[in-house]
């Protein structure tokens, strides 16, 4: 064989999956916010619930392919190997963002927090009806942790350039009083948590 | 070239260390070993194991782990002529033993005896035949690298990977701790092809290997005599045939005979321990310039292991040699200890036990609750941020790592070298909090948990569950079982947090460990990934007495 550089490569290793790993964040975009929890044995996790209702998931695998060019004449650049990789990291952020809807649009359908807009375009009420059926977090001094929205990239350019309407007005109204309830029953649940009997 | 790595081992390893998988080689011959002397143990008359053939006649070893001559025959201080008389007449004191009958004697060395030694035998045995007395019989080293051959057997010409690996684990410094993830994998590809239907013969086969790989990757420890990781290893072989237990009630009474070895070999490893904390002036190891750095890390470990000595011996009904040197370590480091992730809370746990039960001092409950509110303090729900008083940004939590993380990898990470667990955070679960509430229930501490209790309730408890409960003497089961993440029902029932406790969860027991805690306790500080409810409950419930050294036991 010829020569190798076994020490440095190994070392070069990890760092080249600390980056496949962070240009994966990087593609998941919204979704790269979610806490990445590792599991480190065992082939599906169990969510045993506070009301007792359990969910167990399967492990699911993202992969990728990674090909860099190695003729003589391509040369083999660490640029050209940087790349590859971020190729990589895009196909499986396009997976695990598939998984994430796939298992969004399987719970949500389980529980019944499916709202079906008919083809009616997104509108403040449709919003407000979806934030009725949603659990929400508050902090302590009681500020709404709201949801962020998923929209396709022409729908987020139309809700830019959309102007209020006095049903805006309205809907603004019942928001309030949404998230006032849901205040509610969030310090509800927060007296709950605690050793009794 | 691994002939070559039997003999080298021959070469180099000490009388104490090669009683162990001598033992073994005589249990794969047939005998059923009665009693391994111990260093710290009374006189034994020259004998140094005790054991009976398959027929059931007594016989006595000594050990001698070097080239012997002429001149130890006749040495003035302790001549073998002399040690040699006493292995041949003075008869064993024993209670398995029959006095009346006349025992055989055996010489063992893993050296050679020079020629004008081998005459003298002779005629010393030629001379005791005459006036019908009993003769010895000698055991040199090419016997023995047979013996060991044969009872390597099935691994020798095995998998080129297998062999590999086995070395690269043969040539460790011996300075660090094991690789206990390639140690555990070796053994477990060793006894992946025993079934519940395999034969006696089979059985005994994989455990003898097991026990002789066992003493040669303890080797290079022994010979740095860096006990803790000696200790290791050996946990790793007791894991081993405990899963190997696990199998038939045949394949467990052939593992439990090889786990009495090991029993053995982890006592004297933890006697040694004592021993030299009990002789150092600091704990400081190597370069003291940088082993600032790793201090902590070390007195953590050394508290959990001095902590778990002491449980060891009190089951034993030893001597509490180790209690004072522990006292001592405690009183000196406790500022020391290292909370560096979710897998030293044993070390933590094995200190508190051990002042639990020789005496009074309620350091437990203190420890219990620190590790409670610590745990909930990196893991938990955050409390408000506030901003620093020199504007400098808070850096985001991550929580404390969880029990598979090792130290060695959270002291990589602050000097860049961390590299396995990129991105990933601990936060909003706790894979020991259930275990310590459990501790705190089980105490009827109710009054500190209620303080606790709402914080406790944002904490999700995770549990490996195994598809087998023999699965948890494993380090690693890759992909079988699986990860439960658990919230606290809101509101939480006392009652039902008090009937938890008294109702153990076989799913999560590892098989035979109540009947043996001092090897879960040593297994749960080497695999600290393995503590769970259950694990914790069977530590905390044990009294730690009433235990019997497994050499000698009655069947």
């Amino acid at each position: 064989m010829l020569p190798d550089f076994p020490d440095i490569k190994n070392q070069i290793s990890p760092i080249l999956m600390n980056y496949l790993n962070r240009r994966v964040r990087f593609h998941l975009g919204f979704f790269g916010e979610i806490p990445m929890v590792p599991i480190p044995e065992g082939s599906f996790t169990k969510l045993v619930r506070a009301d007792g209702t359990c969910d167990d998931t399967p492990l699911e695998k993202a992969q990728g392919k990674i090909s860099v060019d190695t003729t003589p004449n391509g040369g083999l650049s660490f640029e050209a190997v940087l790349k590859s990789i971020d190729d990589v990291a895009q196909q499986m952020a396009l997976q695990e963002k598939q998984m994430l809807f796939r298992r969004i649009n399987q719970v949500t359908e389980e529980t019944g927090n499916v709202i079906d807009a008919r083809n009616q375009p997104l509108s403040a009420k449709l919003l407000n009806d979806s934030l009725e059926m949603m659990h929400i977090e508050f902090s302590d001094d009681g500020k709404p942790h709201l949801p962020s929205l998923v929209v396709h990239p022409d729908v987020a350019q139309r809700l830019m350039e959309h102007k209020e309407t006095e049903e805006d007005v309205i809907e603004k109204e019942r928001q309030d009083q949404i998230i006032a309830r849901k205040r509610e029953e969030f310090f509800a649940r927060e007296s709950r948590r605690k050793l009794v009997g | 070239m691994l002939e070559r790595v039997v003999e080298n081992w021959l070469a180099s390893v000490t009388e104490k260390a090669f009683e162990l998988p001598l033992s073994q080689l005589l249990s794969l011959d047939g005998y059923t070993i009665i009693h391994i002397a111990r260093p710290h143990g009374p006189m034994e008359q020259g004998k140094d194991i005790l054991a009976l053939t398959a027929e059931g006649n007594p016989c006595a070893f000594q050990v001698k782990a070097r080239d012997l001559t002429l001149k130890d025959w006749r040495d003035p201080d302790q001549p073998l002529k002399g040690q040699i008389e006493d292995l041949l007449d003075v008869p064993i004191q024993h209670p398995a033993f029959d006095h009346k009958r006349r025992h055989e004697s055996t010489l063992v060395t893993t050296g050679v005896l020079d020629d004008t030694l081998r005459q003298t035998l002779h005629a010393f045995n030629e001379g005791r035949r005459r006036s019908g007395k009993p003769t010895v019989n000698v055991l040199v080293k090419g016997q023995i690298e047979s013996k060991i051959r044969a009872a390597l057997g099935r691994f020798l010409p095995g998998k080129l990977t297998d062999t590999r690996d086995f070395l690269q684990l043969w040539l460790a410094d011996g300075t660090s701790l094991p690789s206990r993830r390639e140690i555990s994998t070796l053994f477990e590809e060793r006894i992946s092809g025993l079934r519940a239907k395999s034969n006696l013969k089979e059985i005994q086969a994989v455990c003898g290997e097991i026990v002789i790989l066992g003493s040669y990757l303890a080797h290079p420890f022994q010979l740095k005599e860096n006990h803790i990781s000696e200790i290791q290893v050996w946990t790793l072989v007791a894991s081993t045939m405990f899963k190997v237990a696990a199998l038939s009630r045949k394949a467990q009474r052939v593992a439990i005979e090889s786990l009495g070895l090991v029993e053995y070999g982890i006592t004297e490893a933890m006697q040694r321990l004592v021993t030299e904390c009990e002789t150092r002036r600091d704990y400081i190891e190597g370069n003291p310039w940088t082993d600032a750095y790793v201090y902590r890390a070390r007195a953590t470990l050394v508290a959990g292991y001095l902590g778990a000595v002491v449980l060891w011996q009190k089951w034993l009904g030893e001597p509490l040699t180790a209690l004072p040197v522990f006292q001592r370590f405690w009183s000196d480091n406790q500022s020391q200890m290292w909370l560096w992730g979710e897998a030293a809370v044993l070390s933590f746990l094995a200190v508190g036990w051990a002042f639990d039960r020789t005496s009074a001092a309620r350091e437990s409950e203190k420890l219990v609750a620190q590790l409670v509110g610590a745990i909930l303090d990196e893991n938990g729900k955050s409390r408000r941020a506030r901003p620093s008083r020199d504007g400098e940004e808070i850096p985001a939590r991550r929580g404390l790592a969880d029990p598979y993380v090792s130290v060695d990898e959270i002291l990589r990470e602050p000097i860049g070298q961390g590299n396995s667990r990129i991105g990933a955070t601990y936060l909003g679960q706790s894979y020991t909090l259930e275990s310590l509430v459990k501790i705190l229930v089980h105490r009827r501490f109710r009054q500190l948990l209620q303080t606790v209790w709402y914080r406790i309730t944002y904490v999700a408890f995770q549990t490996y569950r195994p598809t087998k409960p023999s699965d948890l003497w494993r380090w690693a089961n890759g992909r079988k079982g699986g990860i439960e993440a658990k919230h606290t029902p809101t509101p939480t029932s006392w009652q039902t947090l008090l009937n938890e406790v008294e109702t153990l969860d076989p799913q999560l027991s590892p098989p035979l460990a109540s009947e043996y805690p001092h090897f879960l306790l040593a297994f749960l500080l080497v695999a600290p990934h393995r503590l769970n409810p259950t694990t914790c409950l069977t530590l905390e419930q044990s009294t730690w007495d009433g235990g019997q050294w497994i050499v000698g036991r009655k069947k």
